[in-house]
């Protein structure tokens, strides 16, 4: 009885194993396609507004009386805000609340500037 | 005759000591290698994640950035009275803009890819170089 207790372990000891070097592969890279995609989708949007910004602050610096006063402001704001996202992972940063202030600035932006852009046609960013 | 007999008896045993195995085999093989998979996994998904957001992130911002100044650069060319030697310019501005605003991650981040050990993504370049011949005689600074 002893004895097959003991296979019963061994059998059950060898799958472990094996089953850990598949799960570590899987984990890898379904992390791997998972994180690709978020950090894609949420930085193109990023970099969209980045370069909204830079072309904006440039235009207006140059000619600010074309421009509300506050519309300079407005502009660093974003960029300022934008530039606290990283390519990094952050757990200590929420990514959809940075997004929606984001996008709210980038809105008010666009009304001070009295321009149209439009990131997407869908702007779903689930995380 | 009693050989006989022996011999059968041995090859029975045999064969059911044979199934015993298989079925412990079988039965607490699996129960460890499902255990073994969920548990890994689980360790590994963040440092998966990690690692694809970083890489995912770094080329986003560069696509998303590529993807504005298209759209500033067009709606510029619109603004001025075009002639027919920049609408065929204009139109292949216009389809890079199109595809940079479509594009999702599995377009760049291809098999292929994953396959090449991860080096540059080819999709990528092919982007990026239309992209510098389509804007480099443009008064706009890309």
């Amino acid at each position: 009885m002893e004895d097959l207790i003991h296979l019963e372990e061994m059998f059950h000891e060898y799958g472990r194993l094996d089953g850990i070097e598949q799960g570590q592969k899987s984990g890898l890279l379904e992390g791997k396609v998972l994180g690709l995609e978020k950090g894609f989708d949420f930085a193109k949007e990023m970099g969209y507004y980045i370069a909204f910004s830079e072309h904006w602050i440039s235009i207006v610096e140059q000619n600010r009386v074309a421009y509300p006063e506050r519309t300079l402001k407005q502009l660093n704001n974003l960029l300022d805000l934008c530039l606290t996202f990283h390519t990094e992972n952050n757990l200590n940063i929420d990514p959809l609340k940075l997004m929606n202030n984001v996008r709210g600035k980038f809105k008010a932006a666009c009304s001070l500037l009295k321009v149209h852009y439009s990131y997407s046609d869908t702007q779903a960013l689930n995380f | 005759m009693s050989d006989i007999w022996e011999d059968e008896d041995s090859d029975y045993e045999r064969k059911m000591a044979d199934r015993e195995w298989n079925r412990l085999q079988d039965q607490h093989g699996v129960i460890g290698y499902t255990e073994g998979v969920e548990e890994a996994k689980e360790q590994h998904l963040q440092v998966g994640f990690d690692d694809g957001y970083s890489i995912g992130a770094s080329i986003g911002l560069q696509v998303g950035r590529m993807q504005f100044k298209l759209e500033s650069l067009l709606a510029e060319l619109k603004s001025k009275q075009e002639d027919k030697s920049t609408e065929q310019e204009t139109k292949r501005l216009q389809e890079l803009y199109t595809k940079l605003k479509n594009l999702k991650y599995d377009q760049i981040f291809t098999k292929e890819w994953f396959k090449n050990g991860h080096e540059n993504p080819a999709e990528l370049e092919c982007i990026v170089n239309e992209y510098n011949n389509l804007t480099k005689n443009k008064l706009f600074n890309p």
